[in-house]
């Protein structure tokens, strides 16, 4: 189900009646409320999938379980391999098996040997990713006895399917979302009046930004040969706010709706196209995937501590994984790779944690250095992304040489057919710079002191503007990974 | 709990008294305008793109050209019955009948199809009385809603560029698109035959159109305007399933079949649609020939 759908607008409300006024005395019973609403959630795409989520919830249940009794070492070791096997595994299979198949026929046809393996036709499960790492880190927490294991089955089983961040995040950890199902959650007025603001939010990032901007994405990547530099810059600045309007929109979405619930999810983007350098990009951008990575990939190899090779090792690691981590496309590992390249020259020069409070902190405007490094951040991450969004490699590395050419001075022939879509990149522009210093842009601060029916009438005029401007429904660009 | 319920609905409630609103607004302010047209013109022309881009009515002196892109018989109907309504001398009411108009395909193209219930239904709200506004609720009710919320969007845009430019009701379109080329390539292309199976809502609103017209002695004449002969080749199973449909229920009117109308490819924009020069050429010819007779 999608969150801007017609079905979840008529789905949630129900959820929503059942949890607080049907279950509501009832915490087991409220849980497996969640249990069932998310299985209807993620079984509307497609039910057979389901399965998957309930094998992998039982496995890492009863391993958390069996690494509570056990003190043997060894024992806990194999009950780790055995999770991280079987939901790897599953990755794999469904994510990668066809990626490797290819790469290994290609390989062996370079040395004139020719072999005729059919891949396989695989749908790749909404979420696997999401989920996958979500169980993951319960296991891995467990076995470090940093968290209990759990015995409550049901708070076990609706952690690990909670629809509101199922499908595309934020990666929640156990340590924080669990222990949320054993307490009775108290419906709080301005948590939940916050929420729909973040909802509200998120859905016009989603579908007036993301939507309208991938039409034109699209259009331009799909025919870049054909347009002038100028367009295709044009295409480029369009999937980077895509991306962002499609991915931090699904994340506002997601917590909004959990907030609805009573429950805290933690913020998965801080304005990241206002980064004043590429470390402070990545600590803005998907946190909950990059904070995983750094605790369960990056520490255990031994992160900073080492040497300067090992740093550097195990930084190109991290980004190339991260960039696999999003598809098997080797468009995804050089994106990966390039960002380890940009991130490089700061850590090396010990300035990857220099930018770590908020641009233009008290002040409307960035001072001349801070506005000169977030255009050089943003403009860094727009090369990149264009990796990101390419068929393949040979496509980006052509676009990016169509972006070298004199045509990057002409009026690109389709502008005025943008130029609403400009206006709203711009809308969101300037209403995330106001709100940089909150959670969300629509979070009630100073605003506080906004007479009501203006905020009223800021928010009617969003609603409208969702409806009015929405551009043709896209799935969320996630849902892939 | 008992505040979030009421303020969620407090906003609900100002979003919907505010479509409301802008619907009785849009309705009063179009009807200030009316739908009277000139004392002299007597002759209606209603359909889809065909007669929208082929008959210019600037040339065709008694009459009016209300078609509009991808208007099917429900829409028409409603044009018919509001503009006879207000304008008694309205005697000819000359209509599309083409190869493609009561194809099952355009049933949900054409009337059930949510975007274009979005697109259509801010136009026609005037015209509709509670059935068609029931007819199209019951076919496809968010699509109807989403045209609803259109509407104060429509009511800004009435009151900015005016009434008689946003009130779309249909024209003559001059066109100098010229892309018979590729048109013919695409076709080519596609083998995919569409169903030749006729659409019963498009038929019923046909029928009502008939019946409206004896009640009120409009004359009706079907009309088919040129068709480049790439399309006529390819769509011959389509016309010879019209002209069988035509002949076994609707021979008694007058059909001005131009399907095979000759005319240079220099006037077409595309296979099925005239240019401004192919409309200026096949309007003198269809003037003669309705003078004539």
């Amino acid at each position: 189900m999608l969150f801007n759908s017609i079905d979840f607008a008529v789905f949630l409300p129900i959820v929503f009646f059942l949890y607080w006024f049907v279950t509501q005395k009832n915490l087991k019973l409220q849980n497996l409320l969640i249990i069932i609403a998310s299985y209807i959630f993620y079984g509307w795409w497609d039910y057979k999938f389901l399965t998957l989520i309930v094998f992998s919830s039982f496995l890492d249940y009863s391993i958390g379980l069996r690494l509570s009794n056990c003190e043997d070492k060894r024992k806990r070791k194999t009950l780790l391999v055995l999770s991280l096997l079987v939901n790897l595994g599953f990755l794999g299979f469904f994510k990668y098996y066809n990626f490797f198949l290819d790469n290994f026929v290609n390989a062996f046809s370079l040395f004139g040997n020719s072999i005729n393996i059919q891949g396989l036709n695989i749908i790749l499960p909404v979420g696997i990713s999401f989920y996958t790492f979500q169980t993951l880190s319960y296991t891995i927490d467990v076995y470090k006895r940093k968290l209990e294991p759990t015995r409550d089955i049901v708070s076990f089983l609706a952690f690990v399917s909670f629809f509101p961040q199922l499908v595309a995040g934020p990666i929640e950890r156990a340590s924080n979302l669990l222990p949320q199902f054993y307490k009775k959650r108290e419906f709080v007025y301005k948590k939940a009046i916050d929420g729909l603001r973040q909802i509200l939010w998120g859905l016009f990032k989603k579908v007036v930004v993301a939507d309208n901007c991938a039409t034109f994405a699209n259009q331009i990547f799909d025919n870049y040969s054909e347009n002038s530099a100028s367009t295709l810059l044009f295409g480029a600045l369009f999937f980077t706010f895509q991306i962002y309007g499609d991915f931090s929109g699904y994340s506002d979405i997601a917590i909004g709706t959990s907030r609805l619930f009573g429950f805290n999810l933690k913020q998965n983007f801080a304005f990241p196209y206002f980064s004043r350098d590429i470390a402070e990009f990545w600590r803005r951008w998907h946190m909950s995937l990059s904070t995983w990575f750094r605790d369960y990939l990056y520490i255990p190899l031994g992160g900073s501590r080492g040497g300067t090779w090992m740093k550097i090792r195990n930084t190109f690691i991290i980004f190339i994984v991260s960039g696999f981590w999003h598809g098997a496309n080797w468009t995804f590992v050089i994106w990966g790779f390039l960002n380890a390249l940009y991130f490089l020259p700061i850590m090396l020069l010990n300035k990857n944690r220099i930018n770590t409070n908020n641009v233009a902190e008290n002040r409307l405007l960035p001072t001349f250095t801070e506005f000169r490094q977030i255009i050089f951040t943003f403009f860094l991450t727009v090369i990149a992304w264009v990796f990101f969004r390419a068929p393949s490699v040979t496509d980006a590395i052509l676009y990016l040489k169509g972006l070298v050419s004199k045509s990057i001075f002409s009026v690109p022939d389709n502008l005025n057919s943008w130029l609403i879509t400009i206006f709203f990149i711009f809308v969101l522009i300037f209403t995330e710079w106001l709100q940089r210093e909150k959670q969300h842009a629509l979070e009630l601060g100073d605003a506080n002191k906004i007479p009501r029916y203006l905020r009223w009438c800021f928010y009617v005029i969003i609603f409208f503007t969702i409806f009015w401007y929405g551009g043709s429904e896209q799935d969320f660009i996630y849902f892939q990974f | 709990m008992k505040r979030f319920v009421i303020n969620c609905f407090k906003f609900l409630g100002v979003f919907i008294l505010i479509c409301i609103v802008s619907l009785i607004f849009n309705s009063i302010l179009i009807n200030s305008y009316g739908y009277k047209i000139e004392e002299n013109k007597n002759v209606l022309i209603l359909g889809d793109s065909h007669t929208e881009y082929a008959i210019d009515d600037d040339l065709f002196k008694n009459s009016i050209n209300l078609s509009h892109s991808a208007d099917s018989y429900f829409y028409s109907y409603l044009k018919i019955r509001k503009m006879k309504k207000e304008n008694p001398q309205i005697n000819t009411l000359i209509l599309a009948l083409s190869n493609h108009n009561l194809l099952i395909e355009y049933e949900d193209r054409w009337i059930f199809n949510t975007s274009h219930i979005k697109s259509k239904f801010r136009i026609y709200t005037d015209l509709m009385k509670l059935p068609d506004f029931c007819f199209l609720f019951k076919s496809n009710p968010s699509g109807v809603i989403q045209g609803i919320i259109e509407s104060p969007k429509y009511s800004i845009k009435l009151l900015f560029k005016g009434v008689l430019k946003e009130r779309d009701l249909g024209k003559f379109q001059a066109s100098n698109r010229n892309r018979l080329k590729e048109d013919i390539e695409q076709r080519r292309k596609n083998k995919k035959q569409r169903s030749l199976e006729y659409s019963s809502v498009e038929k019923k609103y046909l029928f009502s159109i008939i019946d409206f017209c004896n009640r009120n002695n409009v004359k009706l004449i079907f009309i088919n305007t040129p068709l480049h002969p790439e399309y006529t080749k390819k769509k011959a199973k389509e016309l010879q399933v019209l002209n069988e449909f035509y002949n076994s229920n609707l021979s008694k009117f007058k059909f001005l079949n131009y399907s095979n109308f000759d005319v240079p490819d220099d006037c077409y924009q595309d296979l099925d649609h005239l240019n401004a020069k192919g409309a200026k050429l096949f309007t003198a010819h269809l003037v003669n020939e309705i003078n004539k007779n």
